[in-house]
């Protein structure tokens, strides 16, 4: 079995036991159980046990750069932002907030580095948003580079929140509005969702739904 | 801030599309977002011109200097203690 099918396959079965039964509540040998082989084994292949959600996400950005690129090959550059600016939202809410609080945690070790700085993609979202710039779609007219940090450092502010929030708004539709703000993109902008930030912070539910929301939120603190 | 960034708005100062609440909430969300990017990308150059240049291009706006202002403070503090406050921000205890 080559190098890649053994690391996907520690991958995939570790992933299944942190769905099943929390994060915490799975060693390593738990994995190395499952699989039958020794704790070496695992340590060569992945090298530690939060690494399992870097290679999780790192699978995520091989799908961003081959979903944005054919769909800005194909002229759709507002889809392929949009895809590329939300697919990892996907893969967190597939895991919840609590395996995605441990992934952002785990980019503060000494090393992590989010995938979004990776050469490559930075290089086809400052194309997009070039492009979307000369087509007047959007209208700041900021650096392309620029507005592309600036997206990633809100993306990264929206998902702390969202984990701080135990998974309580719609990641994907509240980011989308802030981007097409930001962006002055339209199409994005009249996303209609209302502000998680405005809510009570002790509140579980939507904002609309807390009494204290107007009163006490965050911005009111 | 809310009500500064309502006055910039009608002056044609800040161009970015959202309500002033909502302009304001993206502050801070950028601000936390940048504190996890200040930590992480440990060997990437991060100053303040950086920030500053961000918060301009969020507000869609060349004059960010009352944003900057009301939160030099902050981010000086934020800068001294912002790796622990980001892990602090994710632990699992907080409410």
């Amino acid at each position: 079995m080559s190098m890649k099918s053994k690391q996907e396959q520690f991958i995939d079965t570790a992933m299944k036991l942190f769905l099943e039964k929390g994060y915490d509540a799975v060693s390593v040998q738990d994995i190395c159980d499952t699989l039958h082989v020794t704790k070496p084994t695992f340590y060569r292949y992945v090298g530690a046990k939060e690494q399992v959600l870097v290679y999780q996400f790192d699978k995520v950005q091989a799908q961003v750069l081959e979903k944005a690129r054919k769909l800005a090959g194909e002229g759709e550059y507002v889809k392929a932002l949009v895809q590329a600016l939300t697919i990892s939202h996907e893969a967190a809410s597939k895991m919840g907030f609590e395996l995605f609080r441990v992934y952002i945690k785990s980019l503060l070790v000494d090393g992590g580095s989010s995938w979004r700085y990776s050469r490559e993609l930075c290089r086809l979202m400052t194309d997009i948003i070039s492009h979307l710039q000369q087509q007047e779609r959007i209208t700041n007219e900021a650096d392309p580079l620029d507005l592309y940090y600036l997206l990633v450092h809100l993306d990264q502010g929206v998902s702390i929140e969202w984990c701080t929030r135990k998974g309580n708004f719609d990641m994907t539709r509240f980011y989308c509005r802030v981007a097409g703000t930001v962006l002055g993109l339209k199409e994005l902008a009249e996303v209609e969702c209302e502000n998680p930030l405005l809510a009570h912070p002790c509140c579980r539910t939507t904002p609309s739904a807390c009494s204290e929301s107007a009163e006490d939120g965050i911005l009111s603190a | 801030m809310v009500e500064l960034i309502s006055e910039a708005k009608e002056e044609g100062r800040i161009r970015n599309l959202a309500d002033p609440e909502l302009i304001f909430t993206e502050c801070l969300l950028f601000d936390v977002g940048f504190a996890l990017y200040y930590c992480t990308e440990k060997n990437m150059e991060v100053d303040d011109e950086r920030f500053r240049s961000s918060v301009r291009t969020l507000l869609n706006t060349e004059q960010a200097r009352e944003y900057l202002a009301l939160h030099e403070e902050q981010n000086h503090a934020a800068d001294r203690n912002s790796e622990r406050s980001a892990s602090a921000l994710l632990s699992k205890d907080r409410p």
